[in-house]
């Protein structure tokens, strides 16, 4: 037990270190793509959070643009610092989720994964329709965040290097609260709900209340990731929020396999990799997704995760010569 | 508010309701019998409306033989894609979605590589213009589209009301081992099912090209038409279907001519959320 | 004095009537058996008073308070808990975290201190186990705590069912064919827990059984149900001897 704690600890620390050089090591290119994949992570990690209890949410990434928007009116209009519109975005995105959830949290498994779609379709047309939002063409000129603590500092986050810190920071820490619930009974009681609903539901377990807490707290942590991407990009617009980067979403999770905290993680970082490289296929892109997806689900429906665990069975059964 | 305006809308009405349902029923008829949700449901369509842009404008063939084409060819994809990639999955309706997701991608891009995304293509219509009777625009390709979609959704009845094979594949969606004693079996219902639905569906894109833009992301629209009708109306269940193409038509028609398209399409989406919602259990499979 | 009240219980669906106004009164404190040939509406009788289902017409008054169409899960705060007639488990997961689950109800602790407090967690945990465990011995079958309960024989898992249910610290349990798939020398000794549970702890049981010899050695009373309706009720000599009881059964 204290050696996997020490085995844990010590991947952790290097990891950390790695992440810490890493405006050292890569150019500002490469360096934006990180803050994109560490945004990537925060996304992809709460939307896996949500289908633990077995929820597979379209609405998941108009909430993060719900995240983004208020993070964006809050500092344009408002002029609000930063440490006040993270959380906030945060929480405008948990508002309107419970305002979809009415209707929403009726719905079950594939009626839940269209509901999810078309009420968050609604979400994203209201942002056309309203001119606070800037229709179409949505809102630029975001500035960049600064961060102020009166009388000690202040510190503007306008250039790469730093923003790069800041999102290292939130995602470290985003990822650190889901990881807690996670290893947490909640979550057990999470996966039951997926496992055996009618089980849990006759030993007292309130379904609804779990699903919706589920939801929230997975829209609260896509609204921050809204907010961040709103900052990070300085412009926003619906578009960055259509249905095909939900159906992104999806298929790295897919990819990487939603059984465990991890596999978002390995499917995030998959296709951050594998994206650089796919490059060359340019316009093809969308193909190569599709098609990575359709392999994984006939040929991998566990995912990417799941792959030491099939290799080692593998391993087993040829090592003790086991027949077919 | 004349009552030419009245009447063209009332008929604008119509007219595209006549189009929601046969874009609807291929889907509806595929869910219902196979329990499958194929969310590229939208690219069978703009692959119709290809293949009669191929058929007819490239090659020179008479609109009716490409449009006879277009659905057999949709139809084969559709056989095809169902043995492929639907099959392995049958059961687990959300994992047949999310694998008909990569499908929907895989079509959009061949397609838009293949034939570019520059200009739409353009289909000519087999008669062109309208027909004027006091004001009122009856454009010949809505008549076309009318007349065809009501023949089909008559066929598909016929079908499954009259013939053997038909009502074994009804009796397939509400029983498939009861089906399966009267000797068709769960697969050949599904892919017989899956071929007609995507000829019907393949129609409907082939009706709808000389008056839309064929672009490869011509699906989407129709993809959550056909959703909405479906989930409302009932999977499998053909008058559901076509009562609900006729309500829809009628609330996208009458909101667009008052209001605008972003409007219209704000009402279908929450039309949707809320018919989902007050069913109970969502989306239950029925049979006809 | 009547811990639970049926009055005039009445479910329909569609066209089908499968529980026909029904009264219906428990005693705390009784072992009541609950038999009828197969689709007479006992299983749909179960649901309505958990809550699974909410009834056409009627009222469900438990402890005088009326709980008709309350939520399942409060209606397993106020005391009653179901088991199933199919065996429901979690899978890939061990005989005594299934018991886990079932002490949801009574983990005592907020949502903030499962996420953060480690150390309380741990101790409240193991608190649970612990109880849970004493669970499994109470049924007797705590020597397969650690096994995986896809792996265990059907006695047991059924056995597994109602220690979950236990769990839940019932005041009233209505226990669907809890014996099914078990042979006699099985069936006896779950009987004779049964019996143990409303003699020690004062658990009212309701009890829905095919074994004939089961019921009729160890209810106190037997309810007996017909298409729906109840067509008659007494001790276990009063029904046997009832003309309409032997005709609904024969009459299959």
């Amino acid at each position: 037990m204290g050696n996997n704690s020490t085995r844990i600890i010590l991947g952790l620390a290097a990891l950390i270190t790695l992440l810490v050089l890493l405006p050292f090591i890569f150019s500002r290119y490469y360096l934006d793509l990180s803050i994109v994949f560490l945004i990537n992570l925060i996304l992809a990690v709460s939307f896996r959070l949500i289908t633990t209890t077995g929820d597979f949410s379209l609405a998941h990434v108009p909430l993060m643009g719900m995240g983004a928007y208020t993070g964006a009116l809050m500092t344009k209009n408002l002029g609000l610092p930063f440490l006040i519109t993270l959380p906030l975005a945060g929480l405008v995105a948990t508002m309107v989720g419970l305002v979809m959830l009415y209707p929403l949290i009726r719905m079950k498994e594939f009626a839940f994964f269209i509901g999810s779609y078309a009420i968050g379709e609604a979400l994203r047309l209201s942002w056309i329709r309203l001119s606070i939002f800037g229709g179409h063409r949505g809102i630029s000129n975001i500035a960049s965040p600064t961060i102020s603590i009166p009388g000690l500092f202040t510190t503007d986050f306008s250039e790469v290097v730093p923003y790069y810190f800041l999102t290292l920071v939130v995602t470290v820490v985003c990822l650190l609260c889901m990881y807690l619930l996670d290893r947490s009974r909640i979550t057990e009681i999470f996966k039951a709900i997926h496992d055996e609903p009618e089980l849990v539901k006759s030993v007292g377990v309130n379904i609804t209340g779990y699903r919706v807490l589920a939801f929230e707290v997975g829209t609260f942590f896509a609204g921050i990731a809204g907010v961040l991407s709103a900052h990070h990009m300085g412009h926003i617009d619906p578009h960055q929020f259509e249905l095909t980067t939900g159906l992104y979403l999806l298929i790295w999770i897919v990819v990487g396999g939603y059984a465990t905290f991890l596999g978002p993680i390995i499917g995030v970082t998959f296709f951050a990799i594998f994206g650089e490289w796919m490059r060359v296929f340019g316009a093809w892109m969308p193909l190569v997704y599709g098609c990575i997806l359709v392999t994984a689900l006939l040929f991998l429906p566990d995912g990417l995760e799941s792959l030491p665990k099939r290799l080692s069975f593998l391993f087993k059964k040829t090592g003790a010569g086991a027949k077919s | 508010m004349s009552i030419e305006l009245l009447i063209q809308t009332f008929v604008n009405c119509i007219q595209l309701s006549s189009f929601y349902a046969l874009l609807a029923i291929g889907l509806s008829l595929v869910f219902g019998v196979a329990g499958i949700a194929n969310l590229a449901h939208g690219e069978f369509y703009m692959l119709g409306a290809y293949a009669v842009w191929w058929f007819s404008t490239l090659s020179g063939l008479n609109y009716i033989v490409s449009l006879l084409l277009a659905m057999v060819l949709v139809g084969g994809l559709g056989i095809i894609v169902e043995k492929a990639i639907f099959k392995p999955l049958r059961g687990n309706v959300l994992s047949v979605a999310i694998i008909s997701v990569g499908l929907l991608f895989i079509l959009q891009v061949l397609v838009g590589q293949i034939w570019g995304l520059g200009f739409p293509k353009r289909v000519d219509d087999p008669i062109g213009g309208s027909m004027n009777i006091h004001g009122i625009f009856f454009g010949y390709q809505r008549i076309i589209i009318m007349s065809a979609s009501v023949l089909l959704l008559s066929l598909l009845w016929l079908f499954l009301h009259r013939t053997k094979q038909g009502r074994a594949i009804r009796a397939s969606a509400q029983d498939s081992e009861a089906a399966a004693l009267q000797g068709i079996s769960a697969n050949s219902a599904s892919t017989i099912a899956m071929g007609i639905g995507s000829a019907l569906t393949g129609a409907a894109g082939a009706l709808m090209a000389p008056i839309s833009a064929v672009h490869p992301y011509m699906g989407h629209m129709p993809l959550l038409i056909a959703l909405i009708v479906v989930i409302v109306g009932g999977a499998g269940n053909l008058k559901g279907t076509v009562l609900t193409a006729i309500l829809l038509g009628f609330l996208f028609t009458i909101i667009t001519t008052f209001a605008d398209a972003v409007s219209a399409n704000i009402a279908s989406v929450l039309f949707m959320v809320v018919l989902l919602a007050i069913r109970p259990g969502g989306l239950a499979q029925n049979g006809e | 004095m009547s811990i639970l009240k049926l009055k005039g219980l009445r479910k329909e669906f569609g066209g089908l009537v499968a529980v026909n106004d029904i009264d219906l009164e428990l005693e705390k404190g009784e072992i009541r058996g609950l038999i009828g040939p197969n689709g007479s509406g006992k299983t749909t009788l179960f649901n309505l008073i958990s809550g699974f289902l909410t009834p056409t017409r009627g009222k469900v008054i438990w402890e005088e308070l009326d709980i008709t169409g309350k939520p399942v899960h409060r209606i397993v705060k106020k005391g009653i808990t179901r088991t199933f007639q199919l065996t429901r488990l979690l899978k890939n997961r061990t005989a005594l975290e299934n018991v886990v689950i079932g002490r949801h109800l009574h983990v005592g602790m907020g949502f903030f201190e499962q996420i953060f407090s480690a150390a309380a967690l741990d101790e409240k945990i193991n608190r649970i186990k612990e109880k849970a465990l004493e669970l499994l011995e109470l049924i007797g079958i705590e020597n397969i705590k650690d096994e995986l309960v896809g792996s265990l024989p059907h006695g047991y898992q059924r056995a597994l069912n109602i220690a979950i249910a236990l769990a839940t610290e019932p005041k009233l349990l209505l226990l669907d064919e809890p014996t099914t798939g078990m042979n006699p020398v099985e069936t006896d000794k779950l009987m004779e827990k049964i019996k143990m549970l409303r003699d020690e702890q004062g658990i009212t049981i309701f009890l829905v059984e095919h074994d004939m010899k089961a019921v009729m050695n160890n209810c106190d009373k037997i309810t007996v149900m017909s298409f729906g309706e109840n067509i008659a009720e007494g001790s276990p000599e009063e029904v046997s001897s009832n003309e309409e009881v032997i005709e609904a059964y024969l009459g299959r």
